[in-house]
């Protein structure tokens, strides 16, 4: 029987109605387990899932399988990373996102067929009332792209998740269709949960980020206090490995070392802590619990899960290095969640706690058995 | 005298119809008409989209796939007419690095005998020779020496990789072209990569032909930059002032489309959208390739002069070689990128 392999551990966010927030990490980080947490759509079998997920007030973790299909499409719609194995080869796309329609909201055919032009036209679709009976295969990379964006958006859902929605795409069509979700949020208000490595498209694109290692959110801030000021050494790790376009070339890209392999029991502490260039002697032993920064010169939050983080730019030198205890702050976070959820707010917190963590508000999750993209178990 | 000389390289591959009677009905022109050089020690980058004929250049260069027309000579010797043991020999001194480290590596065999097949294959350090030779290799980039018995599974990613580039490097080649050299491996990993491609080309003298996709990469280890778009070469510049003073349109937009991991200038920068996807290399628009999606487009020569490479001074900085009919007029900035109607796709 396999260890069970928690891939995502404590995860708690939330996202606003218009609101783009960013989820980063690295292959195996449980970015994506997360959302399809969120959406109920991992296996029954093996999988444990537990804490909440409240969409305006209805948690959705633990609905029936008739209620959450209902859910799925219009209130909470998903974009794929690859639409060529997410659409359906054998169904037209006009009926792919009719269907939707159809389903949802008991749509005429005819008026679905009406819709689904409109909707593929708004995404972009040259051509789009003849388009609808051709198949996916006859679609480039980015326009299959655009059709799955479209049906997503068929039954304006109130929260989109974007699963590395750019990844198998040029940059010039990655540049389309990021603008096109830009666009999308403000008219239509969505919330939209944007799923990614690069962080280079988060800077663009989303107003809040969190950052994920081996199952937990280590870091999560504003985007400019992210950017701007890096606290968890793998924020700021993966920030320096980066070439970027904009700097002098010759500037020395600084690697993280090892990888995320390494790394695969870490209940001993903070699963960076093998590859971290700061680590210290109070890094193993109890995870560190996602505390806000002391010593963050703005007035945004930020939040860190480090005993020892990067100092700040400016204020490491004035303030004195504080160590939050693990545990410290799990009272913030509770107001947080409440103050920060008005009516349309849509909170996420799949999680599981090894050691419990002190109180914390709701949520754990474990797989029993290796969940996709998620670590192997050791053998 | 440059070590490699890439003269008016085509790769046109074969649209049969018919069953029996096979009968060419047209050719997709993934590589067409593309000429370039490269000095001894010297790094040349070459970006462009999927479907523009990079990796086709590289694999060309190297005989893996036949060139249509065109002349590869390497270090004096012209490999495009090289036949049988001649050709076999001249490739020892050109090597590849492959994109995905999960499939260039056969599973069923042991690191070291992935290691030792090229120096068997060209009578390099024989007998037991060959055993230390693997060591040595595996220390260089950066593997434990005695790791030569495992097998591929038993590597991450990042480390298949090195395997990947101790087998191009078994054999002391002169010139290496690596195909994405870093694009299947996780973020953090990659940079560890690419300071191990930067550090051998300084301790062996390496020349390197790197191909890949992402711009950001590339101008960090390249000194040149070659663009490529459906085919051709539309911008050779050198790294530093690439992504200060691009000039062709199509480079302009690559550049403006690449995400820079800071807000402040994510915020500031003017972004130019292209609109439409990339057209069929089977039927290359006429004039210049990219005037169907080229937000400076002229109504005059655009859509039916093609534009040649040629040199463009630069203000401050060494010349660019463009191959653009308004390039001059584009610096000076005589010109504003305007919208342009979404092409016919399908």
């Amino acid at each position: 029987m396999a260890v069970p392999v928690r891939a995502v551990d404590g995860v708690s966010f939330d996202v606003r109605a218009g609101q783009t927030l960013g989820l980063v990490g690295e292959s195996g980080c449980g970015k994506s387990v997360t959302s399809l947490a969120i959406l109920g759509l991992l296996p029954k079998r093996g999988v444990g899932v537990s804490g909440s997920v409240v969409l305006e007030g209805r948690e959705l973790l633990g609905l029936p399988q008739d209620e959450l299909r209902d859910v799925r499409g219009r209130d909470v719609a998903m974009i794929f990373q690859d639409p060529l194995s997410s659409l359906n080869p054998v169904l037209t796309i006009g009926r792919q996102i009719t269907e939707v329609l159809e389903r949802h909201f008991g749509t005429s055919p005819r008026d679905a067929k009406v819709e689904a032009a409109r909707l593929l036209d708004m995404v972009g679709i040259p051509n789009a009332g003849r388009r609808l009976d051709d198949y996916p295969h006859q679609f480039s990379g980015g326009m299959r792209q655009r059709v799955m964006i479209a049906s997503a958006l068929a039954c304006k859902p109130k929260l989109l998740i974007a699963d590395e929605p750019t990844t198998a795409l040029d940059v010039t069509i990655q540049a389309q269709i990021l603008e096109l979700l830009r666009a999308l949020v403000i008219e239509s208000q969505s919330a939209l949960i944007l799923i990614t490595h690069d962080l280079g498209v988060v800077a663009g694109l989303c107003e809040n980020v969190h950052v994920m290692y081996s199952g937990r959110i280590v870091e999560s801030a504003t985007r400019r206090g992210l950017f701007g000021q890096p606290r968890h050494p793998y924020t700021a790790g993966l920030l320096a490995s980066v070439p970027r376009l904009d700097q002098e070339r010759g500037t020395p890209l600084r690697p993280i070392a090892g990888s995320p392999r390494d790394t695969i029991p870490w209940d001993d502490g903070c699963a960076f802590t093998p590859r971290c260039p700061n680590r210290i002697p109070s890094c193993v032993g109890a995870p560190p619990a996602l505390v806000p920064v002391a010593d963050d010169a703005s007035t945004a939050r930020h939040d860190l899960r480090c005993v020892n983080p990067v100092p700040a730019p400016v204020a490491a030198a004035v303030t004195s290095r504080r160590r939050p205890a693990a545990g410290v702050g799990s009272d913030t976070r509770a107001t947080r969640t409440t103050t920060a959820a008005p009516r349309k707010a849509t909170k996420a917190v799949p999680t599981r706690t090894g050691k419990p963590v002190v109180a914390k508000p709701a949520k754990q999750a474990k797989s029993a058995q290796p969940a996709p993209r998620a670590k192997k178990a050791q053998p | 005298m440059s070590l490699l000389e890439v003269t008016d390289l085509t790769v046109h591959f074969p649209i049969t119809e018919g069953i029996l009677i096979e009968r060419q009905v047209g050719a997709v022109r993934a590589v067409d008409g593309v000429s370039f050089s490269l000095e001894k020690g010297e790094t040349l980058g070459l970006v462009g989209e999927s479907g523009c004929g990079k990796s086709t250049v590289g694999r060309s260069i190297l005989r893996l796939v036949e060139p249509t027309s065109g002349r590869v000579v390497f270090d004096g010797t012209d490999v495009s007419s090289l036949k049988g043991e001649a050709l076999r020999r001249e490739r020892r001194r050109m090597q590849m690095i492959f994109q995905d480290p999960y499939s260039s590596l056969d599973p069923r065999r042991t690191v070291e005998d992935t290691l030792a097949e090229p120096l068997r294959a060209h009578g390099l350090f024989p007998g037991k020779a060959s055993h230390e030779r693997v060591r040595e290799l595996l220390d260089i980039v950066g593997l434990p020496r005695n790791s030569g018995s495992r097998y591929p599974h038993e590597f991450s990613g990042g480390q298949r990789q090195r395997v990947g580039i101790a087998r191009s490097l078994a054999v002391q080649p002169d010139l290496i072209i690596a195909d994405e050299p870093v694009s299947a491996l996780d973020v953090s990993i990659q940079a560890q990569v690419v300071n191990l491609l930067e550090e051998l080309q300084a301790e062996f003298g390496l020349t390197y032909l790197v191909i890949a996709h992402d711009l950001a990469v590339v101008r960090h280890i390249s000194d040149r930059v070659a663009v490529m778009y459906l085919g051709r070469i539309v911008e050779v510049a050198p790294s530093e002032d690439l992504y200060r003073i691009p000039l062709h349109p199509y480079t302009i937009a690559l550049l403006s489309a690449i995400p820079i991991p800071d807000p402040d200038v994510e915020d500031r920068r003017e972004r130019i959208l292209l609109k439409g996807d990339l057209p069929s290399p089977a039927n290359p628009p006429a004039g210049c390739r990219f005037h169907t999606r080229c937000p400076w487009r002229q109504p005059t020569r655009c859509d039916t002069e093609d534009p040649q490479l040629r040199e463009i001074p630069v203000v401050s900085g060494q010349a660019h070689t463009v191959a653009c009919h308004w390039a001059e007029q584009i610096q000076a900035g005589a010109l504003r990128p305007h919208d342009v109607p979404a092409p016919p796709t399908g």
